[in-house]
């Protein structure tokens, strides 16, 4: 079998030639949660950040907005710049309630401006799904398309595509993104589309080589002579045999996006008016020592929700993946 | 009449702060801008001013004690107990006097940070103050503030001067200074290394901004080009300068001491102005402490000690800048691993918690920021030239809200004058007579609600609120859009205040074309304690800076131009008061000024900063006062482990 | 294969120049430019639209696009680069400065990363579905998951409260010019970077790993009863370490430019800050620079590993 040659043979041409094999894993969810104690831990995780979102407006104990404040009967009109050294709140008849301690009025305490941390974390696991799932869909969606046309048709039409492609991998994928968001505004639907589009080359690759080796197959080129539409074939033959890659690609690329999204809103280019956890690490961070309660919670959310899902995604490869299923 | 024993005297005498700046500032704008001599060098030894001064000190010493006899009260009443008190403050006190009686040891390098870009090495056509923090080492002023927090002038380039009437100035020009002998800049062939500093020299300074002309005949940007107007002619007559000013101007020696206002040697000047913009050494030469070795924007900046300073010279050896760090974790590994001398932040959070890691090791000082931060909402157009909709906006800001949340609630509220320039400023007790600044924020609530309904504020959909990028990208304050937004849903119970960002680069134009949206961040600085230039600026009928088109040709034109010209404090005040309310009540016309804060900043204790206690000063004029009394003590404990990393060489 | 890499090489030109058509109009559509964003980082004065037209003009920013298109390819062509609108220097200069950094930095994470990839990737695949698997995979899994610039901020704090080592950001000195100083300047960013960075690795690993176990040719082995352990190492991981040297070869092409937060964080002098300030100043000569060396060394990167990936293997010919 020839290895195609217009562009990096990847390791995934020789995976993919297995999957036409594809046979059948454990059918039943139960049998996949025994089997695959790691996935069904980062399935349960994911259905519990899920049930989280969905439910934000009552899991939340507070506005994630909101202010909170305290009077201070003891303040000064007109404080020096020593008395307000010695005590800042002196000036202001009411102090914000900034960087309290987790009690059990706020469970993991407040930030900066005043605002209930345990809120803010339950209300920002919406931009998190919402983006690892929306880009990782257009990644693999657009992939798809791309990839099996481009491999299905081969010649100049791969060839371009191809080149294209690769312009788009080799752009350093956080300018990529950068530039992108800052061209458009920063929005969330924005973001998505950014990083969805900075998974295409992977994803297209992906498809591309899967695609290549069952193009080769016999009951494709069977199929060709009893004259079925190239369109026909591709749906019919093609998409159910690459199905498995795309699945562990979409499932492992949320994770990916997550922490990209993560990665830009530290950075402070993520998308304006959402709650992010990337942002909430970004502003506590300087100061660990005294008030670490945003980084800790916050980044402990990122870490958490992209673990279960790159744990899922494992599994499900482990699952799909026939030659890899355990002794 | 050195800054330092004045400092220490009216620390011993326990003057409360506010009076002793109110007094002085009466004194600052009448001794030196009215009084007949001006206090000159440090070295000389003149009674005759410190006389003028003293007896309107006296007077005002007696005033002190009573206020400060109230202040105590006040103590009392604020559950602080006297006698800890007093205890804390006369411990604080001896170790300020015991580090100001220190002798100052010559050596060293200090490091700090700076800026990251820089538009030009010529300080008249700079705008910006990362320039001149530079510059303001290499180069001179014909004045400077000894004491910015009174406006206290002392001599630079001009050993003193004398105000005969209101219209001319008489500046004696010092011996013996000269420009640099060595350095890039002095090797430059274009300039003259060495040679001595003449009264033509600064009198090309001054009629080149006055012009207003590049070299090639086109206008260039000289940014003080306005204040130089106010000269009308320039005599030059055996060591003296005589400035012959267009009208009389109270208000005009003391820009003088404006940091801008930096000398350059004419040969160089001209020689590399096609080229201003080209950033490096060699094109700066000055008559300053230090002498400029190197400037690549992007990687650091660094001086060397000028033997020939006038001055008793400078102390350390060199100074090296090293560019912005620009992360919050990288300055402050830089400030604790003994890498940067010292660390400030407009967010005092981490200083705050580096100080507290590190008590006895490190020094804070408590300072003033001249970058005021408002409120800008566009009355030129629709919708906003409704004024009620305006003043509904000023009452629903939260200005002490802002200061908690972004600085820890180390700020004060600031009305059209900032409380910086406090001589002129709306006292704190006076202003809380407003509704904007009450302490009753629901009673101001429910005003700025009729007001908002009545103008149609809910009919105006979606309103897009813009803060700087250069605010927002700040890490602990990047949801400052939403915490704006949020302030203003909150007090209207609405929806449509939507945070944006927006770069300065597109802010600023909008400003100047008066298509801007609505805005919060930070304005163009103050620049001098005298409030009476910026206040025209602002609002005078066809003023550049006047951007919300305010004509009020009788409540506002007319005070300011009675004001500027007004020699008597009292007087002038006065008007610029009257100025102030009519502008609070008609919601500042759009120019909703909000506070100015303070921050800290952190010096190891090995570091002698010049400012040795806290100051309400200006951020920026520290550094010509530094330039000259800042050293190192490598022998206080804290030195330990400096000299082991040092800056790359650039 | 002569003709293969000559192919690959003019195909890899022309996606280069695809990328420097991306580079270019993405900065012309970007609001502002080089002269407005001077004023964004200084504070505020009497800046007025004059000043910031006649910055343009000297930059040569108000010319119109086309022309500066063709200036811009024509340079390229010609390998000038222009010269940095900050501080003037060349191009290549500040490359020849910021290469080196994110090549050290780039080189000790996938030291780190590999060093601990690898052996958990073999183990975990030897012992699937067991208990040292889930431990190995759960907390490699877990290192992988937190973010960089989290751990990475936590590790500082923990460095400087307890002055554990100096960590230099002024100093910056190189490996080989003050190893120990070096180092510990890298300490926190390599690991950090390393346990996140090599996530692809670890797990192509196991699975090359998992499907060469049950080929017969190991059965085989086993039933000859060779040692587990040379079975391992002579006859699997042989034949399962080409495509994962594919992916190790990809991680380190793109290793450059990547490392944005580190290096902000730690103050590293390398390509990926030099690229992030460059955007938001619009710096446009050292951004398209930047840009095009990166995809340079991405696209010949690949290419080098798809010939050796071509030599190892013989199953594949490379047509």
């Amino acid at each position: 079998m020839t290895t195609p040659d217009t562009s990096a043979a990847l390791p995934f041409e020789e995976h993919a030639s297995a999957l036409e094999r594809i046979g059948s894993g454990p059918r039943s969810l139960g049998r996949f949660l025994v089997q695959k104690k790691l996935g069904g831990l980062g399935l349960v995780i994911v259905i519990f950040f899920t049930v989280i979102t969905i439910l934000s407006g009552v899991v939340d104990r507070y506005e994630p907005d909101f202010i909170f404040d305290r009077d201070n009967p003891g303040f000064l009109a007109n404080p020096t710049i020593p008395q307000l050294a010695a005590d800042p709140d002196i000036g202001s008849p009411r102090v914000v309630d900034q960087f309290i301690e987790p009690s059990s009025k706020h469970w993991f305490g407040t930030d900066k401006f005043g605002r209930d941390i345990y809120s803010r974390v339950i209300h920002g696991t919406k931009l998190s799904l919402i983006i690892g799932f929306g880009a990782s869909l257009i990644a693999v969606v657009s992939g798809l398309i791309i990839g099996v046309v481009s491999a299905y048709y081969l010649g100049w039409l791969d060839l371009i595509i191809q080149r294209a492609i690769d312009a788009v991998y080799a752009f350093p994928f956080i300018v990529l993104i950068l530039l992108i968001v800052q061209i458009a505004e920063p929005s969330t639907r924005n973001v998505v589309i950014a990083l969805g589009f900075g998974g295409i080359p992977f994803a297209t690759r992906l498809v591309r080589s899967a695609t290549l080796s069952v193009r080769g197959a016999e009951y494709v080129q069977a199929a060709r002579v009893i004259g079925a539409t190239d369109l026909r074939i591709m749906v019919r033959h093609v998409l159910p045999n690459i199905g498995a890659v795309l699945i562990i690609a979409f499932s492992i690329g949320i994770g990916a996006f997550i922490l990209a999204e993560a990665t830009i809103s530290f950075l402070g280019a993520g998308p304006r008016g959402e709650i992010s956890w990337g942002k909430m690490v970004s502003t506590g961070r300087a100061a660990l020592d005294l008030h670490p309660w945003e980084s800790v919670f916050a980044g402990s959310a990122i870490t958490l929700l992209v673990m279960a899902f790159n744990l899922l995604g494992d599994a499900m490869r482990d699952v799909l993946d026939p030659r890899l299923r355990g002794r | 009449m050195s800054e330092r024993n004045y400092w220490t005297r009216m620390r011993r005498q326990r003057v409360s702060r506010r009076t002793m700046l109110g007094a002085s500032a009466k004194a600052g704008v009448g001794a030196a801008g009215i009084a007949l001599v001006g206090c000159g060098d440090d070295d000389d030894d003149d009674d005759a001013p410190a006389a003028v001064t003293q007896t309107q000190a006296d007077e005002d010493h007696a005033e002190a004690q009573a206020d400060q006899a109230q202040a105590d009260q006040a103590d009392t009443d604020t559950n602080l107990s006297r006698p800890a008190r007093e205890e804390e403050e006369q411990a604080a006190e001896q170790a300020v006097v015991a580090r100001l009686d220190m002798t100052p040891v010559d050596g060293g390098t200090i490091v700090e940070q700076s800026a990251n870009v820089y538009e030009t090495v010529d300080a008249s056509l700079t705008v910006a103050s990362p320039v001149i923090q530079v510059l303001a080492r290499i180069q001179s002023k014909l004045l400077r503030f000894s004491n910015p927090d009174s406006g206290e002038l002392t001599g630079d380039l001009a050993s003193g001067w004398e105000i005969p009437d209101g219209q001319t100035i008489v500046l004696q020009l010092r011996d013996g200074v000269t420009w640099h002998a060595e350095g890039p800049g002095a090797d430059n062939p274009a300039s003259t290394a060495g040679r001595a500093l003449t009264a033509e020299d600064l009198a090309f300074n001054i009629n080149r901004q006055k012009n207003g002309r590049l070299v090639d005949g086109t206008d260039g940007p000289f940014g003080r080009k306005g204040y130089w107007s106010s000269i009308d002619s320039i005599d030059i007559d055996d060591g003296a300068m005589t400035m012959n000013l267009a009208g009389p101007d109270a208000t005009f020696v003391q820009g003088l001491a404006n940091e801008f206002n930096l000398m350059g040697q004419p040969e160089l000047l001209n020689a590399v102005e096609a080229e201003n913009i080209d950033i490096s050494p060699d094109k700066v030469i000055g008559t300053g402490p230090f002498i400029l070795t190197e400037w690549v924007p992007g990687e650091g900046i660094s001086a060397v000690r000028n033997p020939d300073y006038y001055n008793q010279g400078a102390r350390a050896d060199s100074y090296v800048w090293i560019q912005s760090f620009e992360d919050p974790t990288a300055y402050r590994i830089g400030f604790e691993q003994k890498q940067v001398d010292t660390m400030s932040d407009p967010d005092p959070d981490v200083v705050l918690a580096i100080h507290d890691g590190l008590v006895d090791e490190t020094n804070l000082t408590f300072q003033g920021v001249a970058n005021t931060v408002a409120v800008y909402v566009n009355s030129n157009l629709e919708p906003w030239n409704d004024l009620r909709l305006v003043k509904a906006i000023d009452l629903a800001i939260n200005r002490r809200q802002l200061i908690q949340q972004f600085h820890n609630g180390l700020g004060k509220v600031s009305g059209p004058v900032s409380w910086m320039q406090e001589a002129w400023a709306i006292p704190q007790e006076e202003i809380t007579d407003f509704s904007a600044y009450s302490v009753d924020r629901d009673a101001a609530l429910v005003e700025a609600n009729a007001l908002w309904q009545a103008g149609g504020g809910p009919d105006l959909g979606p309103i897009d609120w813009v803060t700087s990028e250069t605010w927002a990208l700040r890490a602990a304050w990047n949801s400052t859009p939403e915490i704006i937004a949020t302030m203003f849903n909150d007090a209207f119970s609405t929806d449509q205040f939507v945070g944006v960002t927006k770069s300065y680069g597109e802010i600023i134009p909008s400003w100047f074309n008066k298509t801007f949206d609505p805005f919060f961040s930070w304005i163009p600085n103050i620049e001098i304690p005298d409030a009476r230039a910026d206040m025209a600026a602002a609002f005078k009928s066809g003023a550049p800076g006047n951007i919300w088109s305010v004509s009020e040709p009788d409540a506002i034109d007319a005070k300011l131009t009675a004001a500027l010209a007004e020699l008597d404090y009292d007087t002038a005040n006065g008007l610029i008061r009257e100025v102030q309310d009519f502008v609070i009540e008609n919601g500042q016309f759009g120019r909703c000024i909000c506070y100015n804060y303070i921050y800290p900043l952190i010096t190891w204790n090995y570091l002698h900063p010049t400012l040795k206690t806290e100051t309400e000063g200006w951020n920026f004029l520290a550094a010509s006062l530094n330039a000259v009394d800042q050293w190192l003590d490598p022998n206080d404990p804290s030195f330990e482990g400096r000299s082991a990393l040092s800056p790359k060489p650039i | 294969m002569q003709q293969y890499i000559i192919r690959r090489a003019v195909l890899n030109v022309f996606v280069l120049f695809i990328v420097a058509t991306m580079v270019f109009f993405a900065v012309q559509v970007l609001p502002g430019n080089f002269a407005t964003q001077q004023f964004a980082s200084a504070n505020l004065g009497g800046v007025t639209p004059e000043s910031i037209a006649r910055a343009e003009s000297v930059l040569g920013l108000d010319k119109p696009v086309v022309a500066q298109y063709g200036t811009f390819l024509w340079d390229l062509v010609q390998f000038d680069l222009g010269e940095s609108f900050r501080s003037k220097r060349s191009v290549w200069s500040e490359l020849g400065r910021a290469v080196p950094y994110s090549m050290e930095l780039g080189f000790l994470i996938v030291l780190v990363g590999f060093s601990i990839a690898i052996p958990v990737g073999i183990l975990s695949a030897v012992h699937q579905d067991k208990l040292p698997d889930y431990v190995l995979r759960g907390g490699a899994i877990f290192a992988l998951a937190a973010p960089v610039f989290w751990t990475a901020s936590i590790a500082v704090i923990f460095v400087l409260k307890w002055d554990l080592f100096k960590i230099d950001v002024t100093g910056q000195p190189h490996l080989w010019e003050n190893p120990q100083t070096a180092l510990q300047w890298y300490l926190i960013p390599m690991f950090a970077g390393g346990i996140a960075g090599t996530a692809t690795t670890m797990r192509l690993l196991r699975s090359q790993m998992l499907e060469v176990l049950r080929q017969d040719y190991v059965v085989t082995a086993r039933a000859k009863g060779l040692r587990e352990r040379t079975i391992i190492m002579r006859h699997a991981l042989r034949n399962a370490w080409l495509p994962v040297l594919t992916v190790m070869g990809l991680t380190i092409a793109t290793i450059i430019g990547s490392q944005i937060v580190l290096e902000q964080m730690f103050n590293i002098p390398g390509v990926g800050r030099l690229l992030f300030q460059s955007i938001f100043l619009r710096d446009t000569p050292l951004l398209e620079g930047l840009v095009l060396v990166v995809a340079f060394v991405v696209v010949f990167t690949n290419l080098f590993v798809d010939v050796l990936y071509g030599l190892l293997d013989p199953r594949v010919r490379l047509a």
